[in-house]
């Protein structure tokens, strides 16, 4: 079955009993002008549900459809935490940045819808709109894409990461905004992929901070898999992933990570 | 499963454990006060799936386990045929052994099949 990561299967919804057509239902609703109906569907989904991007996508055209764009823009960012390269939230977001007079933020999520899709006329269209309309001074902020800011300071960041990239067994080491934009390093495998596991990485804090309703916490945490192990070292103002091959006792090489990464993630905070 | 998330939380400073459907349906949880909210461990195990893709997103393959550390606690989570096993502890609970228990477990519990 056809899925993004994070949307919500049609298999799942129905194992708890919700209709798959009821997101289709509230869309109906809204189309027909019912937005006050279209609006409880989709709560009543996503209370259930907070993570059903479909949900959180058709919420947002409601609150557009009445004109409450501020509610629209929450509904996208929700979308593209869960599912970061999600098209249709990542367009609809930017174009909802545009109308609220957001020019840089409707620039930044339509390089990033276009980032992933390429051949999106939507997102092409919302990204030549919001650069019409967008004073130069704040265009000249925005990254070009694909989205990789320059370090924020170029000598720290690459001196910690070349003592991690340097360890036996590092196959590849990213620091990246919590918000899910690459800094600096690279996992190996070309932009694209760092840009998706930097978005991923910022899905994955998403997540973790709805276990505590609380984001930003510092954090550790070590995931094995059958081809490979990540290390990630999280504090409120950057990310650095570590990647290792599948041979290496983490053991090893963890204290090293740890201590390089507490002096690069403490710069950052500082900032 | 219960006796097993039972035994498994009595390694030192485990708060509780469960074991949970991919779709976040919880089908075994032995835990104190704090972790009895169904919704902690469905939001623990989405957590661990973020993780799981992301590890997919660096190249590494389909996770197995993840060990998470934060200022007050650590949630251990290892999957099994029948979905995923979790576990908390506190900031006193130490890693190594928390994960060795949770290992065992996970053993036993694969070893009841599906």
């Amino acid at each position: 079955m056809e899925t993004t990561t994070y949307g919500l299967q049609a298999a799942d919804l129905l194992s708890r009993h919700i209709s798959p057509y009821v997101v289709e239902r509230a869309e109906k609703e809204r189309l027909s002008g019912r937005l006050e109906h279209a609006l409880s569907t989709c709560e009543e989904v996503l209370k259930q549900w907070p993570y059903y991007v479909s949900a959180l996508i058709v919420l947002a055209r409601v609150h557009v459809d009445r004109e409450d764009l501020c509610a629209a823009e929450e509904a996208l960012q929700d979308a593209v935490s869960h599912d970061p390269m999600n098209a249709v939230a990542l367009t609809m977001l930017a174009r909802v940045c545009l109308m609220l007079g957001y020019g840089q933020d409707a620039i930044k999520w339509a390089e990033r819808a276009l980032f992933f899709h390429p051949s999106d006329a939507d997102a092409r269209a919302v990204l030549q709109e919001a650069m019409r309309t967008t004073p130069a001074a704040e265009t000249a902020a925005v990254s070009a894409s694909p989205p990789r800011p320059a370090a924020r300071s170029a000598a720290e960041p690459a001196a910690e990461i070349e003592t991690i990239r340097a360890l036996s067994g590092v196959t590849g080491v990213m620091l990246t905004d919590p918000q899910g934009l690459p800094i600096d390093g690279s996992l190996g495998r070309g932009d694209k992929s760092d840009a998706e596991a930097a978005a991923r990485m910022a899905s994955a804090l998403s997540a973790w901070a709805q276990v505590w309703r609380e984001a930003g916490r510092p954090l550790r945490a070590m995931v094995s898999a059958n081809q490979g192990q990540i290390v990630i070292e999280s504090e409120a103002g950057a990310v650095l992933i570590t990647v290792l091959s599948p041979r290496v006792r983490p053991g090893r090489v963890l204290e090293t990570i740890h201590t390089a990464a507490q002096r690069l993630l403490a710069g950052f905070q500082r900032r | 499963m219960q006796e097993i998330l039972a035994e498994l939380n009595k390694t030192s400073g485990m708060l509780g454990s469960a074991v949970l459907a991919s779709d976040g349906l919880v089908i075994a949880s032995q835990a104190s006060t704090e972790l009895q909210d169904e919704e902690i461990w469905q939001h623990a195990l989405r957590a661990f799936q973020a993780f799981a893709s992301l590890a997919q997103a660096c190249g590494c393959g389909e996770a197995a386990s993840a060990a998470l550390e934060w200022e007050e606690g650590k949630l251990v989570a290892r999957t099994l045929p029948q979905g995923t096993l979790l576990a908390a502890a506190n900031s006193e609970c130490a890693l190594g052994p928390m994960q060795m228990a949770v290992e065992q477990a996970a053993a036993a519990i694969s070893a009841m099949g599906g």
